[in-house]
C-alpha cells in the first residue's frame, strides 16, 4: 500500500463500532529505531507510572534487541543487553498499536476495549478476563494484571496526554527515539511520515497500526 | 393450534428480544460504561512531570543541564519519577545514582548504540564516571 | 447394591471437592501464594479452554447423533440418555468456562448489557445458553409423559417426577398428552437443533477469525462439527452399554442404536482423518506461510509430536477405525473403538488450543506450556461432576424408551 493511502486510511474513523462522543483528536507514535540504545529506561518509567508489577516479565512496553539473528527480550527492571557482545546488533522497543481496526477491540465479548482519540483504553470495569484479545492481538500487546485480574495494556499514557503531557516511554527516552503527537495536517508527526521511509508491523493482519517504525530491519516480526 | 406454530412464535420472541438487546439496550450501556472509564483514567495519578517542574527548585542546575550534552536527556531519565520529590521535597524522595554501572546503562559498549557515545571497559575501569564527568553537563 | 453406590457417590463426591477446591485455590489463593500461574505469564489459553471445547461439543454432537427428532428411528433407544447427556457436558461446559475466566464474578456481563455484537465470542455464549434453555424445554415436554406416570407411584422418586412434571400446577400439567409433547418436543428439538448449529459454528469461527495460522482454517466448524459427532456418539455408546452392564438388561431397541451409533462413529472417524491429513499438510506445506510452518513443525516434530502422533493419530483415530470395522457386531469391541476416540477427541482439542498459540512465543509475551497441577484436579472434578449428575439423574428420572409408533 502506498504511503499516501496508509495515512489516508489511518485519518479515517475506526472500523469498529465508535462511540457516538469520539473526540477528534487522533494520537499516534513514531518509533526510529536507529535511536534506541536498549537503556531500558521507558520499561521501568512505564511500570512505575502505569501500576504493573516490576520483576513480572509482562510490561506495556518492552524492548526487543537482535543481536546476530538472536532475539532477547528486556521487559523486567533487569537489562540482559548490557552483558551481550556481538557484531550486528539494533534495539526495537514495542508497545501497543492501537490499530485502527484493532482485533482486540473486535473480539472483546464484553466491549471493554474502545478507541478514544485514536488511543484504545481497556475498561477495567466490564473485563471478564476471557483472554480473547491476548489470543487476537498480533502483537503481543496485552497481557493480564496479575493483581487486577483483568487484562492491561499501553494507554499511551492517556491519563497524561489529556492534561498536555506525553508519554512517560517518551519522556524518559534519552536519545528521544520515541515520538509521539496527533497526526493531522501540518503537525510534526505528519511531517517526518511524510518525506520518510516508515513501516508498521504485520500489516499483512490488516489491523491499521498507528505505531510507526523508521529505519526498520526486515528481521523483525 | 398446532405446536410447531406456538414454538414459532416463541423462537421468534427470543431471538427478537435478543436482537433488540444487542443492538439496541446494549450500546446504551456500554457508552455510559465508556464515558465513565474515562472520567476514571483521565484522574490516575501521575509518577512522572517534566523538567519545567525541576527548574523551579533547582534552576542552576536546569541551567547548566540546558547548556551541555545530556540536554536532550530529561531530569527524570536518570532521577527516576519525580512526582513524589515535588509534592515532599526531601533528597529521600528522588533517585542519586552515582555508581559506574548506572552510566554504563546507556553508555556501555554494546552493539546496537549508534546513536549515542559509548566507552569501553578500559576508560577509567573501576572508576566512579562523576570522579572525572560532571553529569549534567 | 446400595453400599457400593454410597461408596461410587462418596468417591464422585470427594473429587468433586477436590476441583472446588482447586477452582477456589486458582482464584482467591488462600493456601498457598503461588506466583500467578494463569496468564499473566505463558499461554493465554490453556487446559480449561480445552476442556469447555471438549465438553461442549460433546453436549452439542450428541443431540446431533441421537437425531431423535429428525425421525431416526432406530436412535430412539438413546434419545432419552442422549438429552440428558447435552444438557449435563453442556452445563459443566459453562462451569468450565466461568472458572477459567479472570472475574468469574463478571461472567454474566455478556448478558447485562455489555454486548459486542462484532465479537464472534460473545454470541457463542449467547446461543450455548440459548441452547441449553432450548433443551431443557425439549427435555421437559419429552419426559413428561413418564414423569406423570413415575408421579403415581410413591416414594422419592415419585416426589422429584412430581416437582419436574410441574404436576401441581394442575390443569394441562396433570394431563398427558401423547402427540401435543411429542410434537412439542420435535418442535423444540428442532430449535435446539439450529440453535446448537449456530452455537458451535460460532465456536469454530472463534478460533477461526484470528492471525493464528492452525486455527485460521476456513472450515474449522466443519472440522469441529466431524469431531463433535465423533465425541458425542462415543459418549452415547459408553453410557448406554455400562448403563446395561450395571443394570444387567439390554433391551433389543438399545443395541440396535448402539450399532447405529458405532457406525456413525465410523463415518465420522472417517471423515476426520481426511481432515485430519490434508489441515496438517497443507498448513505446514511449504511456502504458504512462515508462521504457519512453525506452528505444524512443532505439532509434528517438536513439542506435540508426541501428542499429535500417538494420541491423537493412532488411539484417536487408527485404532478405533481398526476396532469398529472388525469388531462391527460386538459390543465390547464398540466400547474400546468409543474410549479410545474419546481420548482422541480431548487429545485433538489439546493440541489445537496449546499448538495454535505457540507462534505467540514470536512476540514479547514468555511463554511456558505447563499443565498445572490445579487445572488438571478440577478437570478430574468437573468429569466427576459430570458422572455424578448424570448418575444421579438416571436414577431419578424415567429412562424407559419412548415408542414413537
Amino acid at each position: 500500500m502506498k504511503r499516501r493511502d496508509f495515512l489516508k486510511s489511518i485519518l479515517s474513523l475506526p472500523v469498529a463500532f465508535t462511540i457516538a462522543s469520539l473526540r477528534k483528536s487522533s494520537y499516534a507514535m513514531l518509533i526510529d529505531v536507529e535511536k534506541c540504545i536498549g537503556c531500558g529506561k521507558c520499561v521501568i518509567a512505564c511500570k512505575l507510572e502505569n501500576n504493573v508489577p516490576m520483576d513480572l516479565p509482562i510490561s506495556r512496553t518492552w524492548i526487543e534487541g537482535y543481536f546476530d539473528g538472536r532475539k532477547v527480550v528486556m521487559n523486567t527492571k533487569e537489562n540482559p543487553f548490557l552483558r551481550i557482545k556481538g557484531n550486528k546488533g539494533f534495539f526495537v522497543p514495542k508497545l501497543c498499536n492501537h490499530c485502527s481496526n484493532a482485533p482486540c477491540v473486535n473480539v472483546c465479548p464484553v466491549s471493554a476495549r474502545f478507541h478514544v482519540d485514536g488511543i484504545v483504553l481497556v475498561n477495567k470495569n466490564v473485563c471478564i478476563g476471557c483472554k480473547y484479545c491476548i489470543t487476537a492481538c498480533p502483537y503481543g500487546a496485552t497481557f493480564v494484571h496479575p493483581e487486577e485480574k483483568v487484562t492491561d495494556k499501553c494507554t499511551f499514557c492517556y491519563h497524561r496526554v489529556k492534561r498536555g503531557l506525553k508519554p512517560v516511554c517518551v519522556l524518559v527516552c534519552p536519545t528521544g527515539a520515541r515520538k509521539f503527537g496527533e497526526l493531522k495536517e501540518g503537525s510534526e508527526l505528519y511531517e517526518i511520515l511524510k518525506k520518510s521511509r516508515f513501516r508498521v508491523l504485520k500489516p499483512e493482519t490488516g489491523t491499521n497500526p498507528r505505531v510507526f517504525y523508521l529505519n526498520l530491519d526486515a528481521v523483525v516480526e | 393450534m398446532k405446536a410447531w406454530k406456538i414454538v414459532l412464535i416463541f423462537a421468534m420472541i427470543v431471538y427478537g428480544s435478543l436482537y433488540a438487546y444487542t443492538f439496541h439496550l446494549s450500546p446504551a450501556v456500554k457508552e455510559k460504561s465508556f464515558e465513565e472509564w474515562i472520567k476514571i483514567e483521565e484522574n490516575k495519578r501521575i509518577s512522572f512531570l517534566q523538567s519545567d517542574v525541576c527548574r523551579e527548585c533547582h534552576l542552576k542546575v536546569y541551567r547548566i543541564w540546558m547548556s551541555g550534552n545530556h540536554s536532550s536527556v530529561e531530569c527524570e531519565v536518570c532521577h527516576g519519577a519525580g512526582a513524589e520529590h515535588a509534592k515532599l521535597r526531601v533528597k529521600e524522595s528522588i533517585v542519586v545514582e552515582k555508581s559506574r554501572d548506572f552510566c554504563l546503562i546507556c553508555h556501555g559498549e554494546i552493539s546496537g548504540r549508534t546513536a549515542i557515545s559509548v566507552v569501553s571497559e578500559g576508560h577509567g575501569s573501576g572508576v566512579i564516571c562523576t570522579y572525572c564527568h560532571d553529569p549534567h553537563r | 447394591m446400595r453400599a457400593q453406590e454410597l461408596v461410587f457417590a462418596s468417591i464422585l463426591l470427594i473429587l468433586i471437592a477436590l476441583g472446588f477446591i482447586a477452582a477456589y485455590q486458582m482464584h482467591f489463593k488462600p493456601l498457598i501464594q503461588i506466583e500467578p500461574y494463569e496468564s499473566a505469564l505463558g499461554y493465554p489459553w490453556r487446559f480449561l479452554v480445552a476442556l469447555y471445547v471438549f465438553l461442549v461439543l460433546i453436549g452439542t454432537g450428541a443431540i446431533i447423533s441421537a437425531a431423535e427428532i429428525l425421525g431416526i428411528r432406530d436412535l430412539e433407544g438413546v434419545a432419552k440418555e442422549a438429552i440428558l447427556i447435552a444438557i449435563i457436558t453442556i452445563t459443566v461446559g459453562l462451569i468450565t468456562i466461568a472458572v477459567d475466566l479472570e472475574r468469574i464474578e463478571r461472567a454474566s456481563y455478556a448478558l447485562l448489557g455489555y454486548a459486542n455484537p462484532l465479537s464472534v465470542m460473545y454470541w457463542m455464549i449467547i446461543f450455548y445458553v440459548l441452547e441449553l434453555l432450548f433443551l431443557i424445554l425439549e427435555g421437559w415436554f419429552y419426559f413428561r409423559r413418564s414423569l406423570l406416570r413415575q408421579s403415581e407411584s410413591k416414594g422419592f422418586k415419585a416426589f422429584v417426577a412430581k416437582v419436574l412434571s410441574l404436576k401441581f400446577l394442575g390443569g394441562f400439567f396433570s394431563k398427558p398428552n401423547r402427540e401435543l409433547d411429542l410434537s412439542f418436543a420435535k418442535s423444540i428439538g428442532f430449535l435446539a437443533l439450529i440453535t446448537a448449529i449456530l452455537a458451535y459454528s460460532n465456536l469454530g469461527a472463534l478460533f477461526s477469525a484470528t492471525y493464528i495460522p492452525l486455527w485460521n482454517d476456513a472450515l474449522n466448524p466443519i472440522y469441529f462439527i466431524i469431531t463433535a459427532i465423533t465425541a458425542g456418539s462415543a459418549v452415547l455408546i459408553i453410557s448406554t452399554i455400562t448403563t446395561s452392564w450395571l443394570t444387567g438388561e439390554f433391551e433389543e431397541i438399545k443395541r440396535r442404536a448402539v450399532f447405529l451409533l458405532g457406525r456413525l462413529l465410523l463415518f465420522s472417524l472417517l471423515a476426520s482423518s481426511i481432515f485430519i491429513i490434508w489441515r496438517t499438510v497443507i498448513t505446514g506445506y511449504p511456502a504458504v506461510s512462515e508462521l504457519a510452518s512453525y506452528s505444524i513443525h512443532n505439532l509434528i516434530f517438536g513439542k506435540f509430536a508426541l501428542n499429535f502422533w500417538f494420541l491423537e493419530v493412532f488411539v484417536g483415530i487408527f485404532a478405533p477405525i481398526i476396532a469398529l470395522i472388525a469388531g462391527r457386531r460386538n459390543m465390547d469391541a464398540l466400547f474400546v473403538a468409543a474410549f479410545l476416540s474419546l481420548v482422541g477427541i480431548f487429545a485433538f482439542r489439546f493440541d489445537f488450543v496449546y499448538a495454535g498459540q505457540i507462534v505467540k512465543k514470536i512476540s514479547g509475551i514468555s511463554m511456558e506450556t505447563a499443565v498445572h497441577p490445579f487445572e488438571i484436579m478440577f478437570a478430574i472434578g468437573a468429569i466427576s461432576l459430570l458422572l455424578l449428575l448424570y448418575y444421579i439423574l438416571y436414577k431419578l428420572l424415567p429412562m424407559e424408551v419412548e415408542h414413537e409408533a
